[in-house]
């Protein structure tokens, strides 16, 4: 009797195995994108993107739908719920790939609709976050060619942008850390849907300030040089810069180069006066990919050209410093190594109204070493 | 000092046999009256000859059960000579004229005993004794290469169903004194003959003991192949894991024997029972050493590999697609998720139909003619596979996962493991879509204690793991060369660690 009392609990166990507390892959809506937008009223207008595909039956010839379905409630939560009720299969963001956040959402606090993400353990922290210009809906309903996924597409073009170093790998745990940090700010990728709205391109970098945007970005080029202002070189980092001025045809002037290695030095140097300094220096090995005039044979031309590219690119590191200290977009973390160095100078800066006042000086040494295989 | 230890043993051997025949009556000195007794004594058995010859001053009988028998042997050195023998005086004459293995007996119990093992019973008329000549002949299969455990190079010669042949294929790679062969006989009905070979001066004392002692303390009527044995004498029966390896090869009894292990051989069984053997032994194969020694050591860990596939992959997918599905990259979870999407199972149950679906395509296959086997194969794996697709009910990734299970658990050269492989697989996955992924650390965390504690014959199961000995991992999980070689596994005790000096001591000389 004893045995066929176990028998029936393995029994049990084996077609009632997992029944209440599984979670099947089959019966969850993956959520692959996401956008939230503030409403004139105030409210939150979110949507997701779900891809779906058809049953082709045999041989794997599966289709790929995308559905994107929007709701607008008070919190994301409330919009999550409200848009479990229109699809099929529960709301499940673990797999999240972008999270675009519009403009206007994005000038509030954005820890604030974030916080869902950061409850659940579940959540992608791998996710990318973006700043969409306007409206953030828009780019999730962008119709791309050959039904792709938005998510899909972005992250792949945002890949390809962070080989170039203009994109930087900050996704939503690395943002929450910087957020909680006083002494740091992140930025983050800018996109812009284009004006016949049929694609989508990064234009730079969106500028923080805290856990609010600055509503000011970097451009590409400035993303590049803040970039390696801040130590991070992904596989290339190229800059088109003009050297000649001779009249025409204007594609003989420029000259296109690329970051072959690097060195920054950062010094946060704070003075008895209290006045606070930051020189960040760049010595750069520069690859010559492009220069039509083409003369790099001659013992003269180097030279002149690594000067002319270093007056330009200091000039480029200024622009940038500047940008930054106006958006008060603490993304080199120089409040960091204060906190750090000087923790007595820290108590008493009030680095909100500090930070755009203080010095930080760029110097940029350009070196070429390489020009390719012609001369 | 060996060698009259091992005499010592052969006349044990000799005098137990004396011992169990001491009962029953005494040969009759009227030659009818024995003939009679054995007769009665054997039910009139029809397969009983007897002949008798009348010649010169003497009759007489020859006996024998002509199933046992090599009648040509019997008619050319029993019968023709003693058509020659005149006249007879005493045994000599007998014992002169046949040149066989003679024993002279005066017992008829002994001597009803002779007769069913094959000999020849020699009555001669008027006298109290009898010839008891040794003229067994049994049909041996041929030795050939054992189908379970092929090898490509090396040896090609497996055991057969004769005990005699069988330690002569292990004595014909050992030539040496201290291989020493203990006989016991089991089974009180069959008498079944039971052979212990061990090397003397290296097999660990106390081992050989406990094994006599739980030989002799068989109280059966028969054991049938060796499994029966090694029921009867394993440490732990409820333990999925096989605690002796059984081998048909003699290259591999015989590397078994010189690292200190015992090998026990049952009468018409072609399998040798190694012990005490490790959970390592059981993923070696001869041909680890036949090849190069990065082959060896790769095919090594290839299989250590397949073990975890074999145990854990159905239940990882089914952990991952019941409970975990954020671990899968996101380039993955589309395709998966599409291919799960509409199946109408859950995934243990999907699981489950399909692995047992490939133990029943197994199952059929192994007991039909190869010829109807392979009509099995095409309809069991590509019918099946095919249609359960189509037809929605089998994802396609499921078959994926079953079909690399069912490959990897056929990866273990040893049978056993590959089916107490096939029997883990269950409970793991029964944890894994009750609980998840803890689901199968729990059962991955029973089965490493149960290793741990399983002993095999007084040695560590899971050695060199636990206890850990990393000089032992040479030639357990890798394979290192040969001349790396120098000491033994520790595992069983052997008497002697070390096996060879540096066998390499030519490249010394070439450096001078």
């Amino acid at each position: 009797m004893k045995g066929l009392k176990y028998l029936l609990v393995l029994l049990c166990l084996l077609f009632l195995s997992g029944c209440w507390d599984q979670n099947p892959l089959k019966d969850s809506s993956l959520a692959m994108a996401s956008s939230s937008d503030l409403r004139s009223d105030g409210k939150l207008l979110y949507a997701a993107s779900f891809p779906r595909s058809t049953q082709g039956g045999k041989g794997g010839s599966q289709q790929q739908i995308v559905e994107i379905v929007s709701a607008t409630a008070n919190t994301p939560r409330e919009a999550q719920m409200k848009i479990d009720s229109k699809i099929s299969g529960t709301f499940d963001s673990s797999k999240l790939r972008v999270l675009l956040i519009g403009e206007a959402l994005a000038k509030q606090d954005i820890n604030l609709f974030l916080d869902v993400l950061y409850r659940n353990p579940k959540t992608a922290l791998s996710a990318r976050p973006a700043v969409v210009e306007g409206m953030a809906i828009d780019l999730i309903n962008l119709k791309l060619i050959g039904g792709e996924e938005i998510s899909k597409y972005l992250i792949n073009s945002m890949q390809s942008l962070q080989d170039l170093t203009i994109v930087n790998h900050e996704n939503i745990e690395s943002i929450f850390a910087k957020m909680l940090d006083p002494g740091q700010d992140f930025l983050i990728p800018y996109i812009k849907l284009d004006k016949n709205k049929s694609r989508a391109s990064v234009k730079g970098l969106a500028m923080f300030h805290g856990n609010k945007y600055s509503g000011k970005h970097l451009t590409v080029d400035q993303s590049i040089m803040y970039h390696l202002m801040e130590n991070e070189k992904g596989k290339m980092a190229r800059f088109t810069k003009k050297v000649i001025s001779s009249p025409r045809p204007s594609m003989n002037n420029y000259i296109t180069v690329n970051v072959k290695k690097m060195k920054r030095k950062l010094k946060v140097e704070v003075k008895k006066s209290g006045e606070i300094n930051a020189h960040i220096h760049l010595n750069l090995k520069m690859d010559v990919i492009e220069y039509p005039h083409n003369r790099l044979a001659s013992k003269e031309e180097i030279p002149k050209l690594n000067e002319m590219l270093s007056k330009e690119l200091t000039k480029e590191a200024k622009t940038v410093i500047k940008k930054i200290q106006e958006a008060n977009c603490d993304g080199l973390g120089i409040g960091r190594r204060i906190i750090a160095f000087y923790p007595n100078r820290w108590k008493k800066l009030n680095w909100e109204v500090d930070y755009p006042k203080i010095q930080i000086i760029p110097s940029v040494h350009v070196e070429i070493i390489s020009h390719g295989i012609t001369d | 000092m060996v060698l009259f230890k091992k005499r010592k043993k052969k006349n044990n051997l000799l005098k137990k046999t004396d011992q169990t025949q001491v009962e029953g009556p005494l040969i009759f000195s009227d030659m009818n009256d024995n003939l009679t007794y054995i007769k009665n004594h054997l039910n009139h058995t029809a397969d009983l000859k007897i002949q008798t010859i009348r010649n010169g001053d003497f009759e007489t009988a020859i006996v024998f059960i002509e199933t046992l028998v090599d009648k040509e042997l019997i008619q050319d050195k029993i019968i023709d000579p003693l058509f020659q023998l005149k006249s007879f005086k005493d045994r000599e004459d007998i014992a002169t004229v046949i040149n066989l293995e003679t024993i002279s007996c005066s017992n008829l119990s002994q001597a009803v005993n002779d007769l069913i093992n094959g000999n020849t019973l020699l009555f001669v008329s008027t006298r109290a004794y009898a010839f008891s000549v040794n003229t067994q002949k049994f049909g041996n299969r041929s030795i050939t290469e054992p189908s379970s455990e092929k090898v490509v190079r090396g040896a090609h010669d497996g055991f057969i169903e004769s005990l005699g042949v069988n330690i002569q294929l292990i004595r014909k790679r050992i030539l040496n004194p201290n291989l020493t062969v203990k006989y016991f006989s089991v089974g009180k009905e069959t008498k079944t003959k039971v052979a212990l070979l061990y090397m003397n001066q290296l097999a660990n004392t106390y081992l050989i003991t406990e094994i006599e002692r739980r030989i002799d303390s068989i109280s059966t009527d028969f054991i049938m192949p060796s499994s029966y044995l090694e029921e009867l004498i394993e440490d732990s029966s409820f333990s999925p894991f096989p605690q002796m390896l059984n081998t048909e090869r003699p290259d591999r009894t015989m590397a078994n024997l010189l690292e200190g292990r015992v090998v026990l051989l049952v009468d018409n069984t072609p399998t040798a029972l190694i012990l005490p053997v490790t959970f390592f032994s059981f993923y070696q194969s001869p041909d680890d050493y036949n090849s190069r020694f990065f082959l060896g050591t790769f095919f090594r860990i290839v299989r250590l590999l397949s073990f975890s596939l074999a145990v854990g992959l159905p239940s990882l997918y089914i952990a991952i697609i019941a409970f975990h599905y954020e671990v899968l990259p996101d380039q993955l979870i589309l395709p998966v998720k599409s291919s799960v999407e509409n199946i109408p199972f859950p995934p243990l149950l999907e699981a489950l139909i399909m692995l047992i679906t490939i133990e029943l395509i197994q199952e059929a296959g192994i007991r039909l003619p190869t010829t109807i086997g392979q009509t099995i194969g095409i309809v069991g794996g590509l019918v099946i596979g095919d249609a359960v697709v189509s037809a929605g009910l089998i994802s396609n990734t499921m078959l994926v996962v079953v079909a690399i299970t069912a490959i990897s658990s056929f990866v273990v050269p040893s049978t056993e493991m590959s089916g107490s492989m096939r029997i883990i697989r269950f409970p793991f996955m029964l944890a894994a879509a009750t609980m998840g992924f803890i689901g199968i650390v729990f059962c991955f965390m029973v089965i490493l204690i149960h290793l741990c504690k399983l002993e095999s014959f007084g040695t560590p199961y899971f050695a060199p793991l636990t206890p850990l000995r990393i000089t032992d991992f040479k030639d357990s999980i890798l394979r290192l060369p040969i001349w790396k070689l120098n000491n033994r596994p520790l595992d069983p005790h052997p008497q002697q660690l070390k096996q060879q000096s540096n066998s390499r001591d030519w490249g010394k000389d070439d450096e001078k």
